[in-house]
């Protein structure tokens, strides 16, 4: 796999196609390479970026092996796309929907469309009425448990509470062992996230100064804290477009892309149709 | 005439041994458009393909067709058709099978100008290319349906300089009924896509193949060996009856000229129309040049990998790309499809970045700052401000290129002093104030 340097930290990324640029960021304890599929969709008009955020795949780890908050992970992105001098459209999918939308809420003249698979930003569940609490308490025990359990010298049982909370009871068993050892190997970032995501304070309103095309995608199947958080930031995010998937749970970019890759290709076709023509053409030019 | 399997012998012999006209040993540039019939009934058989003969340069020229043929036995191929340049070669073989509706599957490691071909040009005229990464072979099966005509890959594309999985790709075609076409312009001699089962070979015979510099053309073989009428129901431009040309079906009309349905559709119905011919001068050009390929690409080997070991040694070469330097499934596949070296191509990621990049070409003395490859002279450039300069970074990055990424098409001028040019550039480069020191 290829690499840039940022700031002298290694950062592992998957490119393929040309046009636009499209930045898909990942879930916790995955990688990059969970869009092989999107990337192919969209690779005859778009170049897809698919990084592996700190700590994972091929990635430099955060120095001390803590972010300290979703802001220092934005602006590690963030960074990247501020060198290459062009606004890009933004996909993130669960921990990588809270980096993009950190990014956006911090940039917005940076980013072009920003599509949103369940975001982990759950401390807007500790805002909400008395069952977003409920929720957001949910979250915090999921945390609890993984933390313990990493604490306790078991990191599989943790990754299992983990794994089997987002994709169902068994899901765990039904994993692939190699897998499994991957995904044990990642508890200590699967924290980090967690305590990245549950650091922030900023409040729901504060999307409202959001203005790029902005598509919300949820599982209809997945955790109901992570359906309410994203039901949520549609609302608050002005003319936010909210696509529920049935029988889709937490991880729908891997088990629906059928559906998903698409969506994200229209989504990103109309947020450039509504864009003034003459803003991002570049000749194209090639010689052997 | 001489027939042999050894390259070096083919490349001087094949096809033809004097004129009939006048006994020239070189083979003589027939610059005309037409020709005579002999009579009515020859006309009317050569019209209707019941022989095959000169009828009009577009279509066939007896120049050309001594370097069709001499190509088509260099790669081991049934038959060959020039076109005007490797672009019309590579739009020409896909135009034959794939219409409005259909799709192709493509590598995603293409040169940039038949990436804009099929992403773009291709896309206007109804035909979808699906790209997929050819690290895993089985991407192309999984990007395959039943409107699905063709695969395409280059042999050894830049700047990765990743040998594509030629037989892995075949056997999944083989199974769904779907011929490999193989862009082998960067791989002549070292490579015979059609011996690890390849189906339709394409080259751009401006670079290595005419190897001066001189000329733009491209080239078509045929394999000969896709059964087009057992896969009848995928391919059905050449096996249902086309109205362009009175109604031949080509799996059945070609039968009485050899194993040659796609590249005699191609000459008489894609060609005819489109009209990408090359011209004879040129052809006489590439003839030439094919008649020293053999031994050029020897060097070409010998002198990029003399390069490849310099720069992995030397301090202001970050990373250095070339099929001998991989590890892992790369080397395996570069081991796999290559014999006798592993091309001329070269590529290093230089100390400092973009800057450095272009002061190392600026530096150089005896290479030339060029955007081709396969030349006799060793060539070089700075992609990143030259040929993907109007990429955005993610682009760049994607195809390969980085800030401080340099591709060298190594040449054949003697090793001593390619690796001198290169070492005093690099110098220059890594150290800009040097020479302004010594100046002041």
């Amino acid at each position: 796999m290829p690499a840039i340097s940022i700031n002298g930290s290694r950062l592992n990324f998957g490119a393929t196609g040309k046009g636009s640029t499209v930045i898909a960021l990942h879930s916790s304890a995955s990688t990059g390479a969970q869009w092989k599929s999107l990337a192919e969709h969209l690779a005859n008009r778009h170049c897809v970026f698919t990084p592996d955020l700190p700590g994972y795949g091929g990635s430099d780890a955060w120095p001390g092996g803590r972010s300290g908050s979703l802001a220092s992970e934005a602006d590690f992105i963030f960074e990247m796309i501020e060198a290459w001098e062009e606004p890009v459209h933004l996909v993130g999918h669960s921990f990588g929907g809270a980096v993009a939308l950190q990014i956006a809420l911090a940039h917005p003249e940076w980013v072009r469309s920003l599509t949103l698979i369940e975001p982990t930003v759950f401390h807007l569940l500790r805002d909400g009425n008395a069952a977003d609490q409920r929720l957001h308490a949910t979250m915090q025990a999921l945390s609890g448990v993984v933390n313990a359990a990493a604490a306790l010298g078991n990191p599989a049982a943790g990754m299992q509470h983990f794994i089997d909370f987002w994709n169902g009871e068994d899901a765990w068993l039904r994993t692939h062992p190699r897998l499994r050892a991957y995904l044990v190997s990642q508890i200590g970032q699967v924290i980090n996230n967690f305590a990245a995501a549950n650091s922030e304070d900023w409040l729901l309103q504060e999307c409202a100064r959001l203005n790029c095309p902005t598509m919300a995608l949820m599982g209809l199947d997945s955790p109901v804290p992570a359906q309410r958080t994203t039901e949520m930031l549609a609302e608050a995010i002005p003319g936010a477009r909210l696509h529920m998937i049935p029988g889709a749970g937490h991880m729908l970019p891997l088990t629906d892309p059928h559906i998903v890759d698409p969506l994200i290709s229209g989504h990103i076709r109309a947020a450039e149709a509504d864009e003034p023509t003459w803003r991002f053409i570049r000749p194209l030019q090639h010689a052997a | 005439m001489t027939t042999s399997n050894n390259p070096e012998t083919t490349c001087l012999h094949a096809a033809y041994r004097a004129d009939p006209a006048t006994g020239a040993v070189v083979v003589p540039i027939y610059q005309t458009t037409s020709y005579q019939f002999e009579s009515t009934e020859t006309a009317c058989k050569l019209f209707a393909l019941e022989e095959l003969g000169n009828i009009y340069t577009r279509v066939m020229n007896p120049t050309t067709d001594v370097l069709e043929q001499r190509m088509a036995a260099l790669e081991g191929g049934a038959a060959a058709l020039a076109t005007s340049s490797g672009q019309a070669a590579s739009a020409l073989a896909i135009q034959n099978i794939a219409r409005n509706g259909d799709n192709i599957v493509s590598s995603t490691d293409l040169y940039g100008g038949s990436w804009n071909l099929f992403a773009n040009t291709l896309e206007t005229m109804g035909i979808e290319v699906r790209f997929v990464d050819p690290a895993d072979p089985e991407n192309f099966r999984r990007a395959t349906d039943d409107k699905t005509r063709a695969y395409y890959a280059e042999t050894l594309p830049n700047p990765k300089l990743e040998v594509f999985p030629i037989g892995e790709v075949v056997g999944i075609g083989d199974e769904l009924g779907i011929p490999l076409i193989v862009d082998n312009t960067a791989a002549p001699i070292i490579c015979r896509p059609i011996d690890h089962g390849a189906h339709i070979v394409v080259y751009s015979t401006t670079k290595y193949i005419g190897g001066h510099g001189t000329s733009i053309g491209g080239m078509i073989i045929d394999s000969g060996r896709f059964d087009w009428e057992r896969h009848a129901e995928r391919h059905p431009m050449l096996n249902q009856p086309d109205p362009s040309y009175h109604g031949a079906a080509w799996s059945e009309a070609a039968k009485p000229l050899g194993p040659i349905a796609f590249i005699l559709k191609c000459r008489v119905t894609v060609m005819r129309d489109l009209g990408s011919a090359m011209s004879p001068f040129n052809a006489f050009q590439f003839i030439q040049g094919l008649e020293t390929l053999p031994l050029r690409m020897r060097e070409h080997c010998s002198n990029a990998a003399a390069v490849a070991e310099f720069l992995s040694n030397h301090p202001a070469a970050d990373k250095v790309i070339h099929p001998g330097q991989h590890d892992g499934e790369a080397r395996r596949r570069a081991d796999a499809y290559m014999n006798g070296g592993f091309g001329g191509l070269v590529g290093f990621e230089i100390s400092g970045g973009q800057e450095a990049g272009m002061r190392f070409i600026d530096a150089l003395n005896m290479i030339y700052h060029v955007a081709n490859i396969g030349d006799a002279r060793s060539l070089a450039i700075h992609p990143a401000t030259s040929t993907h300069q109007q990429l955005s970074a993610a682009e760049q990055l994607a195809s390969g290129v980085t800030p401080g990424y340099v591709r060298l098409s190594v040449g054949i001028e003697h090793i001593d002093d390619i690796i001198a040019d290169i070492d005093q550039a690099l110098h220059a480069a890594v150290n800009p104030n040097a020479s302004a020191a010594v100046a002041a």
